[in-house]
C-alpha cells in the first residue's frame, strides 16, 4: 500500500514537473508571438491613420478648410470602415466626422467614443458599448482641430482570437505533457521500481529474483542486465562461502570431536604420563590436520573469489612442468615407479606462477598418490592450434566415470583412497586454479588409469602462429589416451590456407 | 641474541617470549604498532619478529616507516595474513621472512635464527664448509675430503642451503620455500625423498667409503647438517 502510494507521488511529481515546464514553455512561446503580433497591428493601425490623415491635410493644403471638411466626410461616410474622424473648428464647433467634439489635444490620443451605428449587424446589441479609438491629433494652421483615428475593436477581436489560439496551445501541451507524464510513469518508474522491488527482495533473502530485463537495449535495460550479473556473482560468491561454511562445519566437526573425546578419555582414566604422552602427540596430529583442512578450504574460496588475477605474470610452462618433475623425481622413485616428462619447446601463458606451481603440483600428487607402486607416470606439455594441452597420465586404477565428476567436489574421496593420507581437497584447488585461469580440465580412462588433461586457452597471434606452423608435428600420445579429443592434424588444412 | 617482539595479543606474546628466552634469545615487547616503531627505531636488534594487524600502526607500514629511514634489521613476520597475495605484499615491503598463525616455535626458532645468521653473513663467501663436505660456490662443486661428489642442481640447492645453517635446525616448509619456492604443504614426502638421496650421495660418494651421517632428522621439527658427525 505504502509502495503503491509513493509510487504515485512520484509519479504524480514527475508529471507535475513536466507539466510545469511545457506549460512555461508554451506560455513564454505565446507571449513572445502575441507581442511581436500585437506590434504589427499597430504599427499598420498607425500607417492607415498617417494615411488618413494625409489624405486631409493634403486636401486642405491645395483647397482650404472647404476641401478638408469634405475630405472628412467622405471618409466618415465609407460604410463598414473603422476610421473615426473629427474636425472642428476653434470654437470648439463641429464641422464634420463621426466622433462627437472633444477638447483639442495635440499628438498621439486614446479616446472613448459612443459605438458608432455603422456597425455590423452582428454586433447590434452591443450599442451602447463604447470603442477605444486610438488615433492622432493635430491643429490646422486656421485654428481648426483635426483627429483622425481607429477604433480598436478590430485590433481587439484579432487579439481575443490570437489568445484563443494560445489558450489552445497551452491547453494542448498540458495534456501532451500530462500523458508522456503517464507513459513515464507507466514505463520508467515502473521499470525503476520494479529494480527497486527486485533489489529489496534480494536483501530480504531472496537470492533467486532477477529484475525483468527488456529486449531493447535502453539503458535501463543494461542497467537492469548489469545488476542482474552483480547478482548472480553475488550469488556464487555466496554459494561458494555457503559451502564452505556447510564443509567447515561437517568436515572440521568431526575431527573435533574426535580430538575431545580423546582428550577426554584420558582425563577420566588414571592415565600415566606415557599415556598423557601419547594422547597429546595425537591430539597434535589431529589439530594439524584440522588447520591444514581449514586453510585448504580458505586458499580455496579466496582463489574462487577470483581477486588473484592481479598477479599474473607471463610464465614459460615448459619450464615451470620440469621444476615440477624435477621436484616429484625422488619421490617417484621412493614408490619405485616411473616418471616421464613429454615437454614441448615453447608454450608461454599468462598466470600466476604461485598457484600453476600448486596446481601441476596437486596432480602430480594425486597420481604418486593413487597410481600406487610400480606406476608409470607421464607428464606431458604440448601446443596445438589456439591451444595449449597439459596432460597428467598415470597407470594405477583411474576414477570410476561416474565418480568423474565429483572428484573435484571438496573434501569428496572415493571410497577406496578413504584411508589414504590427504583430505579431499587436491582435486578441488585443481579446480578452482583451473577456473580462475579459463583453463578446463577432463578426466578421462588411460586404459588403465587416469588421464586429466588441462586445456590453456591461447589468445592466437601471428607470431604464435608461425611458430605453431615451424614447430615439429606433436609428440604421439599412448594408445590409451587416444579417446581424449584433440586431433592436432584435422586443423592442418586451415593452417595451410592462413599461411 | 636480542629481539623485538611486536605483538598486540597478550597470550601470543607471552608464548613467544617465554619460548624465545628458554633459548637464551632475550625479547623486548611492544603491544602496539607505535611503540613498535619507537623501539625499533632507538635501539639495536638483531631481529624483530612483526604481526601485521596491530592497533595504532600495522605492520606493513611499521616496516615501511623503518626501512624508509634505512635501519636494516632483519624482519620476521608473524601473521594470520595468509591470503594469497600477503606474503608477496609483506616481503616487498621490506621483510625477510613471513610466518603464518598458528605455527610451532621450533619453527619460529628456526627461522628467526636462519634470519639472523643471514644478516650477518656479510661478506661473500666463496665456500661453505662442514665437517669434510665443502661446497664451492663459484665453481658449484662439492667435494668430500677432497674428492668430487656429482650433484643434480636441486640437490646442490638443498645441500647449499643445508650447509649456510649447518649446525642449526632448518624447517621441512624453510626448506620448501627457499629450496623449492613451494608455498604449500605438499601431501607426499616430498622432502624425505630428497634429503635421503643427499644422504645417499653424500655417504658414498666420498673416497673414504664408511657412511657417514651429515643430515640427521630432529623428531618433530626438521633437519640439521651436522658440524661434527
Amino acid at each position: 500500500m505504502l509502495a503503491l502510494k509513493r509510487f504515485i507521488n512520484e509519479s504524480s511529481q514527475l508529471a507535475a514537473l513536466l507539466i510545469g515546464l511545457f506549460a512555461i514553455a508554451a506560455l513564454l512561446l505565446s507571449a513572445t508571438a502575441y507581442w511581436i503580433a500585437d506590434r504589427a497591428m499597430r504599427t499598420e493601425l498607425h500607417d492607415v491613420i498617417d494615411a488618413d490623415a494625409g489624405a486631409v491635410l493634403s486636401g486642405y493644403r491645395s483647397e482650404g478648410r472647404a476641401e478638408a471638411i469634405e475630405v472628412v466626410q467622405q471618409l466618415s461616410a465609407v460604410p463598414g470602415l473603422s476610421g473615426r474622424y473629427l474636425l472642428q473648428a476653434s470654437d470648439g464647433r463641429k464641422l464634420a466626422g463621426n466622433l462627437a467634439p472633444m477638447l483639442p489635444t495635440a499628438g498621439a490620443l486614446e479616446v472613448k467614443a459612443p459605438r458608432g451605428g455603422d456597425l455590423p449587424a452582428g454586433h447590434r446589441h452591443a450599442a451602447a458599448a463604447t470603442d477605444i479609438v486610438l488615433g492622432e491629433g493635430r491643429f490646422l494652421p486656421d485654428g481648426s482641430y483635426l483627429f483622425v483615428g481607429e477604433d480598436t475593436r478590430r485590433l481587439a477581436a484579432t487579439r481575443e482570437r490570437i489568445l484563443g489560439a494560445f489558450a489552445w496551445i497551452i491547453g494542448a501541451t498540458v495534456l501532451l505533457a500530462l500523458a508522456s507524464g503517464a507513459l513515464l510513469s507507466a514505463g520508467f518508474l515502473r521499470r525503476v521500481d520494479a529494480i527497486t522491488r527486485t533489489c529489496r527482495a534480494v536483501m530480504a533473502g531472496r537470492f533467486g529474483d532477477r529484475i525483468p530485463v527488456g529486449s531493447s537495449q535502453t539503458q535501463l535495460d543494461r542497467l537492469s542486465a548489469t545488476i542482474n550479473d552483480m547478482l548472480d556473482r553475488i550469488g556464487a560468491l555466496m554459494e561458494s562461502l555457503r559451502q564452505m561454511s556447510s564443509d567447515i562445519a561437517h568436515d572440521l566437526r568431526t575431527p573435533l570431536t574426535r580430538l575431545r573425546q580423546r582428550l577426554e578419555s584420558v582425563r577420566g582414566n588414571r592415565a600415566t604420563v606415557a599415556d598423557y604422552e601419547q594422547v597429546v602427540e595425537r591430539a597434535l596430529g589431529e589439530c594439524d590436520a584440522i588447520l591444514a583442512v581449514f586453510s585448504a578450504l580458505l586458499r580455496i574460496s579466496q582463489i574462487e573469489s577470483g581477486s588473484q588475477r592481479a598477479n599474473f605474470t607471463r610464465i614459460a610452462l615448459p619450464r615451470l612442468l620440469q621444476r615440477v618433475a624435477e621436484l616429484y623425481a625422488p619421490v617417484v622413485e621412493d614408490g619405485q615407479q616411473t616418471l616421464r616428462a613429454d615437454l614441448c619447446k615453447l608454450l608461454e601463458v599468462r598466470a600466476d606462477e604461485t598457484l600453476l606451481m600448486q596446481m601441476f603440483s596437486n596432480l602430480m600428487e594425486n597420481a604418486i598418490g593413487h597410481a600406487g607402486r610400480g606406476a608409470a607416470i607421464r607428464l606431458e606439455c604440448r601446443r596445438t592450434d589456439g591451444e595449449g594441452l597439459v596432460r597428467v597420465i598415470d597407470s594405477g586404477p583411474g576414477i570410476p566415470a561416474n565418480e568423474r565428476e565429483r572428484v573435484f567436489d571438496r573434501l569428496y574421496r572415493l571410497e577406496r583412497s578413504r584411508n589414504a593420507p590427504g583430505y579431499g581437497l587436491g582435486l578441488s584447488l585443481v579446480a578452482a586454479i583451473a577456473k580462475l585461469h579459463q583453463y578446463t580440465i577432463e578426466l578421462s580412462d588411460a586404459a588403465p588409469g587416469l588421464c586429466v588433461t588441462i586445456r590453456i586457452p591461447l589468445p592466437m597471434t601471428d607470431q604464435a602462429a608461425s611458430e605453431l606452423s615451424s614447430s615439429p608435428p606433436t609428440q604421439t600420445t599412448a594408445a590409451g589416451a587416444a579417446h581424449a579429443r584433440a586431433a592436432p592434424d584435422a586443423t592442418v588444412p586451415d593452417r595451410g590456407t592462413a599461411a | 641474541m636480542r629481539v623485538l617482539l611486536v605483538e598486540d595479543d597478550v597470550e601470543t606474546a607471552s608464548y613467544i617470549a617465554e619460548g624465545l628466552r628458554a633459548h637464551g634469545i632475550s625479547v623486548d615487547h611492544a603491544a602496539d604498532g607505535e611503540l613498535g616503531l619507537s623501539r625499533a627505531m632507538s635501539s639495536d636488534y638483531q631481529a624483530i619478529i612483526l604481526d601485521r594487524l596491530l592497533p595504532g600502526r600495522d605492520g606493513l607500514s611499521l616496516l615501511k616507516t623503518l626501512r624508509a629511514a634505512s635501519v636494516k634489521t632483519p624482519v620476521l613476520y608473524l601473521t594470520a595474513m595468509d591470503g594469497l597475495n600477503d606474503r608477496v605484499e609483506g616481503l616487498e615491503a621490506g621483510g625477510d621472512d613471513y610466518l603464518i598463525k598458528p605455527f610451532f616455535l621450533v619453527e619460529l626458532l628456526a627461522r628467526l635464527k636462519a634470519l639472523v645468521r643471514r644478516a650477518e653473513d656479510t661478506q661473500a663467501q666463496t665456500r661453505l664448509r662442514a665437517a669434510d663436505i665443502e661446497l664451492d660456490l663459484l665453481h658449484r662443486r662439492v667435494t668430500r675430503g677432497g674428492s668430487e661428489i656429482p650433484l643434480l642442481p636441486q640437490e646442490y640447492k638443498l645441500l647449499e642451503y643445508l650447509l649456510r645453517n649447518a649446525g642449526s635446525v632448518v624447517t621441512r616448509s624453510m626448506l620448501l620455500e627457499r629450496v623449492w619456492g613451494i608455498h604449500f604443504d605438499p601431501q607426499t614426502s616430498l622432502v624425505e625423498s630428497h634429503i635421503s638421496r643427499l644422504r645417499a650421495k653424500l655417504a658414498h660418494g666420498g673416497a673414504h667409503g664408511a657412511p657417514t651421517e651429515y643430515i640427521r632428522t630432529i623428531r618433530g621439527s626438521g633437519y640439521m647438517f651436522v658440524a661434527r658427525p
